[in-house]
C-alpha cells in the first residue's frame, strides 16, 4: 500500500513538508492524505501542523475533512498552534456559502476541547444554532455539550437559547439532536433543563414520524423519562407511538416498547392495558430471535428485568427461551436463565423437558448450567421437584467418568436435600449418588458429599468407611471440605459413637493443627462440646430443620426502588451489567422515586397485586434475615444468588461463632456458596 | 443516555486499523486494555459487551477479520450502539463489498469521512447508504472522474433534513420496473420422535426498485388483519403475522392505522418488510437415521430422508448434515440419489441432492470403520443434531402472497411490478436419537 510505505521517517516528513508547500494542488491534496494515513497509524506527524493549517486556504470539501481531522488530533498536543487555525474556522463558519462547511467547521470545533479555545467558539456556535439551515442547526445543537463540558462557565447564554429553540423549531432532525443535547447537559449540570409543556410534545410525537430512526430513538428514549400528566395524555402517546413496533432498528421498537410499558401504570383503563400488553409481547419475541446475537443478548438481559413487572407479557411463551444447538453460550446462559424465572407452577413440566435434552448434550460446560437449572427449579418450585429429581437421577445413573457437570449435580442434590430432607424416602437417589461419590473432585461438590454422608449416614451402606477415607486423606483437602468433614465426621459420630470413636479421634488430631484458623477454631468447639455433654452436640448438629419455607422462594428479585430505576435504564449499558447507573458512575445521580410498590401485571389475576417482595416480607423468618445486612450488590447480581437465606436454614440453632465464621470464609468465593453445616 | 466515546476498528491481532474519537479524552492505549480484558476469556464466558476496572464499556463485534469496537465512559444505550456498529458494516459493505482488513486499509479516507459523517459526539446521525453517498465522494477504488459540482451538496444538505430523507428527486429510468424478492427462512427443530418442539417462519422482502420521479407505492398483501380491517372475509388463505417491520420508507401510523402498506422507496435496492410467523408447520423434510455398530470397528448409517411438501414443489441443492463419530474413517457410501461427502471437520456427513421432489423418499447407506483405540468423544456425535439446508422457489410456507403493487408517480408512466418466491432454510435441526 502505497500510503502506508515504511521507509525512513525523516526523509519522508521532509518529503511531505515540500509536497504540502507546493504549489500544485492535486500534490498537496495527496501530502494531506499521506500525513493522515501517519497518523492513523500512529507515526508522530505534529511538526507538519503549519503547513497543514495553510492548506485550509482551499475550499475543496475533502481536503478540509482531512484537515480538520488533522487539527482534532494534534490540537490537544499543541494547544498554542491550534488558537492559529481559529481564524480559519471562524471564517468558514460565518463567511461560507456552503452549509456543508459551516456544518463541518463548528463539528471540528466542538472536538478540540481545548479550554481557552472555547471562548472563541461561543459565538460563531451561537450564531449556528441560530443558521437557517436545518443541517448546520442539527450539528450546532449537538456541539454545545462538547464545549459544555469542558467550559460550563461560558455557556448559560448558548443554554438558554437551546430552550428557546426548543420552542420554535419544527425540523425534526434537529429536535431529536436538540433533546438529546440538552438531555446530556441535564445529566453533567444536575438541573433540569427541558421544560415539556403539551405544545412541545405535540412537537416532539410530530418528530417522531418524520425524523430518521436514530433520532426516534433519542425523543423515544427521553419521553420514556416523562411522566404523563393524567391517563389521557398516557393514551395520547402510547397511541402515537405504537406504529414504531414496526420499525426495521430494533433499538427504535424497543425505546417503543419501553415507553408504552412505563405509560402502562398512568392507564386506567384495564382493557387497554391487556391490549397493549398483547401487542407488545410479539414485538418483543421477535427482537429475541434477531440475527445477531449481540442483539439478541442484549434484549435477553433486559427481559429479566421486564419480566418481574410484566410477566404478563411472556405467559405461554416460554419456547422463546429453548436454545438452540449453534447459539453462543452467552446466549445460551441467559435463556437457561431466564427459563429458571419464567417457570412456573403451569409450564414447568415444558421447561423440564426441554432441560432433559440439554442435559444430554455433550459439552459438559452446557450441562452443568443446565443442572444447576434444574437445580434452581427443583428448589423454587415444590410441584417440580419430583420431575427435577428425576431427571437428575437419570442423568446420575449414566455417569461413567468425572467432569465438571458431575461437580454441580453433588451441588444441586445437596440443597435439594437441604430443602426436602425426606426425599431419600422417595427414591433411590440416595443410593445412586453415593456410587458414583468417587468422581467428585471440586471442593464444592467434595464438601457436598461430605454433608450428604453426614445427613444420611443411616441409609448409606458404606458410609463410615467412606468418611474414613476422607478423614485419610484431610490435610490434602480444600478448607472448605475439611469444615465439612469435620462437621460430618461428628455427625456420624453421635450416630455410631463406638464405631467411630477411632475416626474422631483421628480426625480431631489432624484438624487441630491445622493452619487454618477457621478449621482449628470449629475443630476445638467440637472437641470441647463432645467432652463436655455429646448430647448438646447431638441437638445442634443433628437438627432436622423444621418447615422448608425458609427457602425463601424467589431469590433473585431487585428491590423495588431499583426495579423502577432499572426499568427507567433499559437498554443502557447499566442494563446489560444488571446493575443501577450510580453503582457503575459515579456522576450520575439518581432520581429518588417514593414509590413503595411496584404494580405486576399478572394475566389471569387482578391488574394489581403488592409486589412479591411484599408477599415474602409476611414470612417472620425471612424479615428476620432481611434486617441483617446486607449488600444491594448481592441482591442485583442475578448470577450469584444471595447465599445468606440458606445459611439460616440450619444454622439458627447452631453455635453462633461457628456461624460467622463461615459467613466470612464463604463471602470470599465466588461461586454461590451454600454454608455447609 | 449517552453517546459513544471513540470507536475502533481492529485487525484479528488487535491493531489499530482505524479509530476515531468523540467525546472526552481516553487514555491513549484503551485498545490495548481491551485486547488485554479479551484475552481473560474464553469461549463459554465470553461476552460481546466488556467493562474494565475504570470502568470503561467495550461493545464490539466481529466481521470477517475485523472487530468493531467502541468504547463508552457513560452509561450510554448499549442496543443503539450495536445496531449502529451492524449499521456501520452494512454501510461499509456497500462502499467496498468485502469489509476487511486490506480494504479498510485501502479506504482509510472514505472511512474516516463516514465515521465523521454517521457520528457526532458519538450519537448516530445519517446512516443510509443513499445519502451517505452523496456526501461522500471519495472513491479510491474505482477511479472515476470526480467531477462533481459544490451545488450537489446543497441538495444533499436539504435531503438530510428533508422528510423524504432516503431518495432524492430527478431519478430516471427508461423502463421502469420494480422486483419483490419473498424470501423466507424457516427455522424448525425437530425432536426425537419427529414431534416439532420450536417452529417458527422469518420472512423478508427484498425490493429492487427501478422507478423514475417520486412515485407512490401501495403494496397489498393477504394479511388477515387487513381483511379484517376492511371488514371483509378473506377468499383464499390469508397470513397472520406475529410481527412485521418495515424500512423506514413505509408510513407506519398509516399501516397501524388501516393496515395498508404506503411508501416512496429508496433507489435500488433495500429490504422493505421484515415479518416473523410463529405458527405450526408440519415439516417439510424429516430424516430418520438408523445406526448399527456390527462390530467394534464398523458402524453402519442408515439415512432416510422424506419431503413433505407438495408434489408439484421442487426443492434445489439440498443438503442433509448427518453427525458421525469423529474418528470415523473409511466412509463407503451408497446411494440411487445425490452423492455424499465425508466432512471429518465438522464430524458430520454431507449428502447432498440437486432436486428433491415433493412427496418423495430417499434411502442412504453409509459405512464407517472406527479405530479399535476408542476417542474419548466417540458417542458424541449422537447428540448432536441432523442440519439441513434447501431452497424451495416459487413457494412459501406461510402462504405470503403478494396481491398487489401499485404504483403511481405524477408524471402518470405505467410500471411493471415482479415478484418471486423462495423459501429457505433458517436454522432447521432434527435431534437423533
Amino acid at each position: 500500500m502505497a500510503y502506508f510505505g515504511n521507509n525512513q521517517q525523516r526523509g519522508e516528513l521532509q518529503e511531505l513538508y515540500a509536497d504540502l508547500n507546493d504549489l500544485n494542488f492535486e500534490k498537496k491534496k495527496e501530502a494531506i492524505k499521506k500525513v493522515i494515513a501517519y497518523m492513523t497509524v500512529g507515526k508522530d506527524v505534529s511538526q507538519l501542523f503549519q503547513s497543514v493549517i495553510k492548506c485550509l486556504e482551499f475550499q475543496d470539501i475533502e481536503m478540509k475533512k482531512l484537515i480538520y481531522l488533522y487539527i482534532v488530533n494534534y490540537s490537544r498536543q499543541k494547544p498554542d498552534d491550534a488558537i492559529m487555525v481559529i481564524q480559519n474556522f471562524r471564517k468558514d463558519v460565518r463567511k461560507s456559502e456552503n452549509p456543508l462547511v459551516r456544518a463541518l467547521a463548528i463539528r471540528t470545533f466542538g472536538c478540540l476541547r481545548v479550554p481557552k479555545l472555547n471562548e472563541y467558539l461561543i459565538e460563531p456556535l451561537k450564531d449556528c444554532v441560530q443558521d437557517d439551515d436545518p443541517y448546520v442547526r442539527k450539528t450546532a445543537v449537538l456541539c454545545v455539550p462538547k464545549v459544555f463540558e469542558v467550559s460550563p462557565e461560558l455557556c448559560p447564554a448558548l443554554l438558554e437559547q437551546l430552550q428557546k429553540l426548543l420552542e420554535k423549531e419544527s425540523n425534526a432532525l434537529v429536535l431529536a439532536n436538540l433533546i438529546q443535547s440538552m438531555r446530556e447537559i441535564e445529566v453533567v449540570n444536575g438541573k433540569q433543563l427541558i421544560v415539556l409543556n403539551p405544545k412541545i410534545i405535540q412537537k416532539l410525537l410530530l418528530a417522531i414520524d418524520e425524523c430518521m430512526e436514530w433520532g426516534q430513538i433519542f425523543i423515544l428514549d427521553y419521553l420514556a423519562t416523562y411522566d404523563p400528566v393524567d391517563s389521557k395524555q398516557a393514551e395520547i402517546i402510547i397511541e402515537r407511538t405504537l406504529p414504531r413496533l414496526s420499525h426495521i432498528n430494533p433499538t427504535v421498537t424497543f425505546c417503543a416498547v419501553k415507553l408504552i410499558l412505563k405509560y402502562l401504570d398512568y392507564l386506567n383503563n384495564g382493557d387497554l392495558v391487556k391490549n397493549l400488553c398483547k401487542k407488545i409481547s410479539p414485538s418483543l419475541i421477535s427482537l429475541l430471535s434477531w440475527n445477531q446475537p449481540e442483539i439478541q443478548y442484549t434484549i435477553l438481559r433486559n427481559i429479566s428485568l421486564i419480566l418481574q413487572k410484566f410477566p404478563i407479557l411472556f405467559e405461554n411463551e416460554v419456547k422463546v427461551f429453548f436454545c438452540s444447538f449453534n447459539e453462543p453460550y452467552y446466549i445460551k446462559y441467559e435463556k437457561l436463565d431466564i427459563m429458571v424465572r419464567i417457570c412456573d407452577s403451569k409450564n414447568f413440566h415444558q421447561v423440564l423437558n426441554e432441560l432433559m435434552i440439554y442435559i444430554n448434550e455433550a459439552d459438559p460446560h452446557f450441562v452443568r448450567k443446565t443442572i444447576k437449572s434444574i437445580g434452581k427449579i427443583a428448589v423454587m418450585y415444590d410441584k417440580a421437584l419430583a420431575e427435577a429429581v428425576s431427571i437428575l437421577v437419570e442423568f446420575a445413573k449414566n455417569v461413567q467418568q468425572t467432569n465438571e457437570a458431575v461437580q454441580e449435580l453433588f451441588i444441586q442434590m445437596q440443597i435439594i436435600y437441604r430443602k426436602n430432607r425426606n426425599l431419600y424416602k422417595t427414591n433411590d437417589s440416595l443410593k445412586i449418588l453415593f456410587s458414583i461419590i468417587d468422581y467428585a473432585n471440586e471442593p464444592e461438590a467434595k464438601s457436598a458429599c461430605a454433608w450428604i454422608i453426614g445427613e444420611f449416614a443411616e441409609f448409606i451402606p458404606k458410609s463410615v468407611e467412606k468418611m474414613g477415607e476422607y478423614v485419610d486423606n484431610f490435610i490434602l483437602e480444600d478448607r472448605l471440605v475439611q469444615l465439612q468433614i469435620l462437621t460430618s465426621g461428628v455427625k456420624l459420630y453421635i450416630k455410631y459413637p463406638s464405631l467411630c470413636s477411632a475416626l474422631i479421634q483421628q480426625l480431631i488430631n489432624s484438624a487441630k493443627d491445622s493452619f487454618n484458623p477457621d478449621v482449628r477454631d470449629r475443630t476445638y468447639i467440637y472437641w470441647r462440646l463432645l467432652s463436655t455433654d455429646p448430647e448438646i452436640v447431638k441437638n445442634l448438629i443433628c437438627y432436622v430443620a423444621v418447615g422448608s419455607s425458609q427457602f425463601q422462594k424467589d431469590i433473585r428479585l431487585w428491590e423495588t426502588k431499583d426495579l423502577i430505576t432499572a426499568l427507567e435504564n433499559m437498554g443502557s449499558i447499566s442494563n446489560l451489567f444488571h446493575k443501577l447507573p450510580n453503582q457503575l458512575y459515579k456522576n450520575i445521580k439518581v432520581r429518588n422515586n417514593n414509590q413503595q410498590e411496584v404494580k405486576i401485571y399478572k394475566a389471569d389475576e387482578k391488574q394489581e397485586v403488592p409486589s412479591k417482595e411484599q408477599e415474602i416480607k409476611k414470612d417472620d423468618q425471612i424479615q428476620q434475615q432481611q434486617q441483617q445486612p446486607k449488600q444491594d450488590f448481592d441482591l442485583l447480581n442475578f448470577e450469584e444468588p444471595v447465599s445468606n437465606n440458606n445459611n439460616n436454614n440450619n444454622n439458627n440453632n447452631n453455635n453462633n461463632n461457628n456461624n460467622n465464621n463461615n459467613n466470612n470464609n464463604n463471602n470470599n468465593n465466588k461461586i454461590d456458596v451454600y454454608d455447609l453445616i | 443516555m449517552f453517546g459513544i466515546s471513540s470507536i475502533y476498528i481492529l485487525d484479528q491481532k488487535g491493531r489499530v486499523l482505524i479509530t476515531r474519537q468523540y467525546r472526552n479524552e481516553l487514555p491513549v492505549n484503551i485498545h490495548e486494555t481491551f485486547n488485554k480484558k479479551l484475552l481473560e476469556f474464553d469461549e463459554y464466558t465470553q461476552k460481546p459487551v466488556m467493562i474494565d476496572k475504570d470502568g470503561y464499556t467495550y461493545i464490539f463485534i466481529r466481521h470477517n477479520n475485523l472487530i468493531f469496537m467502541t468504547v463508552c465512559s457513560q452509561n450510554a444505550n448499549c442496543l443503539m450502539i450495536f445496531s449502529f456498529l451492524f449499521r456501520l458494516v452494512q454501510v461499509l459493505q456497500e462502499y467496498f463489498v468485502n469489509v476487511e482488513e486490506e480494504s479498510i486499509r485501502d479506504n482509510f479516507v472514505v472511512v474516516y469521512e463516514l465515521l465523521d459523517e454517521m457520528l457526532d459526539n458519538g450519537y448516530p446521525q445519517t446512516t443510509e447508504f443513499k445519502i451517505l453517498k452523496e456526501f461522500i465522494k471519495t472513491e479510491s477504488f474505482q477511479l472515476k472522474d470526480k467531477k462533481q459540482p459544490e451545488q450537489t451538496n446543497f441538495n444533499v444538505v436539504a435531503l438530510v433534513s428533508n422528510k423524504i430523507s432516503w431518495r432524492k428527486e430527478g431519478i430516471k429510468y427508461k423502463k421502469n420496473e420494480v422486483f419483490l424478492d419473498v424470501i423466507e427462512k424457516l427455522n424448525m427443530l425437530i425432536g426425537q420422535q419427529g414431534n416439532v418442539i420450536k417452529s417458527e417462519i422469518i420472512g423478508q422482502v427484498q425490493v429492487k426498485c427501478m422507478l423514475s420521479g417520486m412515485p407512490e407505492l401501495k403494496l397489498g398483501l393477504n394479511d388477515k388483519a387487513f381483511f379484517e380491517a376492511q371488514g371483509r372475509q378473506s377468499k383464499s388463505r390469508a397470513v397472520e403475522f406475529d410481527d412485521i417491520k418495515f424500512h423506514q420508507c413505509v408510513r407506519l401510523s398509516k399501516f397501524e392505522n388501516e393496515r395498508v402498506i404506503q411508501f416512496t422507496p429508496p433507489d435500488g435496492d433495500f429490504e422493505l418488510i421484515s415479518y416473523r410467523l410463529d405458527i405450526r408447520v408440519k415439516p417439510l423434510f424429516s430424516v430418520d437415521v438408523l445406526i448399527e455398530r456390527k462390530s467394534a470397528t464398523k458402524i453402519e448409517f442408515l439415512v432416510k430422508a422424506k419431503s413433505n411438501f407438495k408434489p408439484k414443489s421442487t426443492a434445489n441443492n439440498v443438503e442433509i448434515f448427518v453427525p458421525v463419530p469423529d474418528d470415523a474413517e473409511q466412509p463407503q457410501f451408497r446411494t440411487a440419489h445425490g452423492s455424499v461427502n465425508y466432512m471429518p471437520e465438522k464430524e458430520a456427513m454431507c449428502w447432498s441432492i440437486k432436486q428433491f421432489g415433493g412427496q418423495r423418499d430417499f434411502m442412504m447407506n453409509a459405512v464407517f470403520h472406527l479405530p479399535t483405540i476408542v476417542s474419548p468423544n466417540r458417542d458424541k456425535f449422537q447428540k448432536m443434531p441432523i442440519n439441513i439446508t434447501f431452497e424451495i422457489p416459487y413457494f412459501t410456507v406461510s402462504g405470503f402472497q403478494v396481491r398487489y403493487l401499485k404504483i403511481q408517480d405524477k408524471s402518470g408512466y405505467n410500471a411493471l411490478p415482479w415478484v418471486r418466491y423462495i423459501t429457505q432454510n433458517g436454522e432447521y435441526q432434527i435431534r437423533m436419537n
